[in-house]
């Protein structure tokens, strides 16, 4: 009898196994991630994205360690203060969204200049801040400009798409585009500067139309390619 | 055992089984429908791609047969349109980048030649020997296309081409020898039109813009050292003082240069970046990184302390050309202007942080590729006679001459009219100070971010 219940049970987990191992990939909202209210002692991934952020802002000058210690919160308190928030030193969810992370838009996004009759060119910049956010979070900043100065390279190079949508959506050419990451990442206020700045003519990659992580496993292909310069955890290459 | 219990554990265990067999059932069933809708949508685009590739083949038949220019420029519209929209098609494959590059750009190519022989059409020229030769020859290569695409197409229509196995093929990125069939037929296209010659046109997507070479990268070659003391020099006090200056990278190609950046001592956040050129020690551009506060100024004093900074750094005669706004940063790009004449291929772009109207952003990638001792012609054309040109539609508000970058890197000399039209939309039109012709229309965008062109 306890060999049936215990194949039984084999089954179904072999099932459930199973039912998980194919699961249905739909994209998900772009506002569907939360983040937790971090404070004194809080340690973690989450902790490190708010060191990293204040300290590219200016407001913390101590390691990325992810702990949240006084030095942190002092930051954070700052932080606070500056941006018209209660400077309580607990990161919810406004604390979060004037950081540029989490379930609101920055302010920036929110605040969309309308063009005087119909033409405009915001789309190119949201949808450019996207890849910017999924590609290149936590490159220094000219890292974020070069991730969006290749995506404009690429536009002008007849090898690629001519349109800015048809290089990000070709299909395979960039890993945050196939696997969702782009509508799951809320840009930031910075991603929005990079993806200006390059639209705006900056190119650090001086023509570069690939980059790749040098330190993950990519196609060795790619290698073949000419590397212009390195930029943070990125090479960039024509 | 076998006590109360077995029964009701069995059946509860069994509704669960069922329950989970269910479950993965129905994600079976969601996902192969999703499976096949993407494939579905990947088969329309190579359906639509082949057919391009047939229509791009007739009518460049038919263009080398027509005689009239009328009748031509009919054929050449259509290669111009069907390449294009084969080039869409083509980069809708799940192929991998590289295994079609070839092609892609071929296509382009062929789409933006066809453009400029209908465009020299237009205005009345006919086809030299020469670009008889190119169209022959394009032939030639479309028709190579289509022969091996229809016979990847018979695999399709067999339903051969899984469409849904190349995907996962070119999505792996780890190494591996054993690529799939399926991709072969597409890399021996690809292969083969890699053998065809380049192409040197009058267009945006020619060979020569790739190939083209800083013009203004002039002076010595600077060692490490003197390149430092160049940015140091260069960079403001407030980036100075408490920080120290550390080469990131070299960089390499077209202008090998030295990345620098920025850190306040002893930590390890970046302040700015700024990358100067080997040879002549040209500033290629710099940026500050730092927020910017609330703006305390407007874009006209922004643009006054630009003009300041350029000034202090050697750059004389630059001129401030238009301005736009976002996040408190003034963007500026200013233009050289020499008897005269504003030179707006020799950009730089100057960024201004509008709380203290301290310079952030420096970009003079513009400038080092394309300025260089111009001798200023004199106008052949006289302003009445370039201004019978424009519409009379558009009241002119004001005239000057100007140097403009055309599409395919050249440089036109022409008069510029800015005038609103006659629905009081701004405008800014191009008249060729040599032929009189039209070369370009702006529209002028304004908004609260400022003013650009499109």
């Amino acid at each position: 009898m306890r060999r049936i219940a215990l194949s039984l049970v084999a089954v179904m987990l072999a099932l459930l196994l199973w039912g998980l191992a194919e699961p249905v990939t739909v994209l998900d909202t772009a506002e569907a991630q939360t983040r937790p209210t971090l404070h004194w002692g809080s340690t973690g991934y989450n902790v490190r994205l708010v060191q990293w952020k204040l300290q590219s802002w200016g407001y913390y000058k101590g390691r990325i360690d992810g702990v949240f210690g006084t030095q942190t919160s002092q930051a954070v308190r700052r932080f606070q203060a500056r941006n018209g928030l209660t400077p309580d030193g607990l990161v919810g969810p406004s604390t979060w969204a004037a950081l540029g992370f989490g379930t609101a838009a920055p302010a920036t996004a929110r605040t969309r200049a309308v063009a005087s009759r119909g033409v405009s060119r915001n789309d190119n910049v949201d949808l450019l801040a996207r890849v910017v956010a999924a590609e290149a979070e936590g490159e220094p900043y000219s890292g974020q400009v070069a991730v969006a100065a290749t995506i404009l390279n690429r536009v002008r190079n007849p090898r690629f798409p001519n349109t800015l949508n048809g290089v990000i959506f070709q299909p395979h050419a960039f890993e945050s585009v196939t696997n969702g990451l782009i509508w799951r990442r809320t840009p930031s206020a910075t991603s929005y500067r990079a993806a200006r700045d390059a639209l705006n003519g900056y190119d650090p990659t001086y023509g570069a139309i690939f980059f790749w992580n040098p330190y993950k496993p990519v196609n060795p292909w790619i290698w073949s390619r000419r590397i212009i310069t390195q930029i943070g955890s990125h090479v960039f290459a024509r | 055992m076998g006590g109360r219990w077995t029964v009701p554990v069995i059946v509860l265990l069994l509704a669960v089984a069922l329950g989970a067999a269910y479950w993965g059932y129905t994600h079976y069933d969601a996902r192969r429908d999703l499976e096949i809708a993407v494939a579905n949508s990947y088969q329309n685009s190579f359906y639509s791609l082949v057919d391009s590739i047939e229509k791009i083949e007739v009518s460049l038949a038919k263009a080398l047969v027509a005689n009239g220019m009328a009748e031509n420029v009919r054929y050449l519209a259509t290669v111009w349109q069907e390449a294009m929209t084969a080039q869409a098609n083509l980069s809708q494959l799940p192929l991998g980048q590289e295994t079609l590059m070839n092609v892609a750009k071929f296509l382009t190519q062929s789409g933006d030649y066809a453009y400029m022989l209908m465009r020299n059409h237009t205005m009345g020229k006919t086809l030299t020997p020469k670009e008889r030769e190119q169209l022959q020859n394009l032939r030639q290569q479309v028709t190579f296309l289509s022969q091996n695409l229809h016979e990847v197409q018979s695999q399709a229509s067999q339903g051969q081409l899984r469409w849904a196995e190349i995907e996962r093929v070119s999505r792996k990125k780890l190494p591996s020898d054993t690529k799939s069939l399926a991709d072969d037929p597409f890399t021996k296209i690809n292969d083969g039109i890699e053998k065809f010659p380049t192409l040197i046109y009058d267009g945006p997507f020619s060979d020569h813009v790739e190939q083209r070479e800083p013009k203004g990268l002039t002076g010595p070659e600077l060692s490490e050292e003197e390149a430092r003391e160049k940015v140091l020099a260069f960079l403001p006090n407030s980036l100075k003082e408490g920080m120290t200056l550390e080469k990131a990278a070299d960089i390499q190609g077209k202008i090998p240069g030295y990345s620098y950046v920025v850190r306040a001592q002893g930590e390890r956040g970046v302040m700015a970046a700024v990358d100067i050129s080997r040879k002549g020690g040209h500033i290629l551009n710099m940026i500050n990184f730092r927020s910017v506060d609330d703006a305390t100024m407007d874009l006209e004093e922004a643009g006054a302390k630009a003009t300041q900074f350029l000034s202090s750094k050697g750059f004389k005669n630059m001129v401030p050309t238009y301005a736009t706004r976002a996040d408190n940063i003034a963007v500026i790009p200013f233009a050289p202007e020499i008897d005269d004449v504003l030179i707006y291929p020799d950009l730089i772009k100057v960024n201004v942080a509008l709380d203290n109207g301290e310079v952030i952003g420096y970009e003079a990638l513009g400038y080092i590729m394309s300025h260089h001792k111009r001798e200023i012609p004199e106008p052949k054309i006289s302003e009445e006679e370039a201004r019978a040109a424009v519409n009379p539609e558009l009241k002119i508000s004001s005239t000057r001459l100007a140097i403009i970058p055309t599409e395919d890197l050249k440089e036109a000399f022409c008069y510029e009219f800015k005038g609103v039209s006659g629905d009081d939309e701004p405008y800014i039109v191009y008249v060729s100070a040599e032929t009189g012709e039209e070369v370009n229309i702006l529209k002028v965008i304004t908004n609260d971010e400022g003013t650009t062109t499109i």
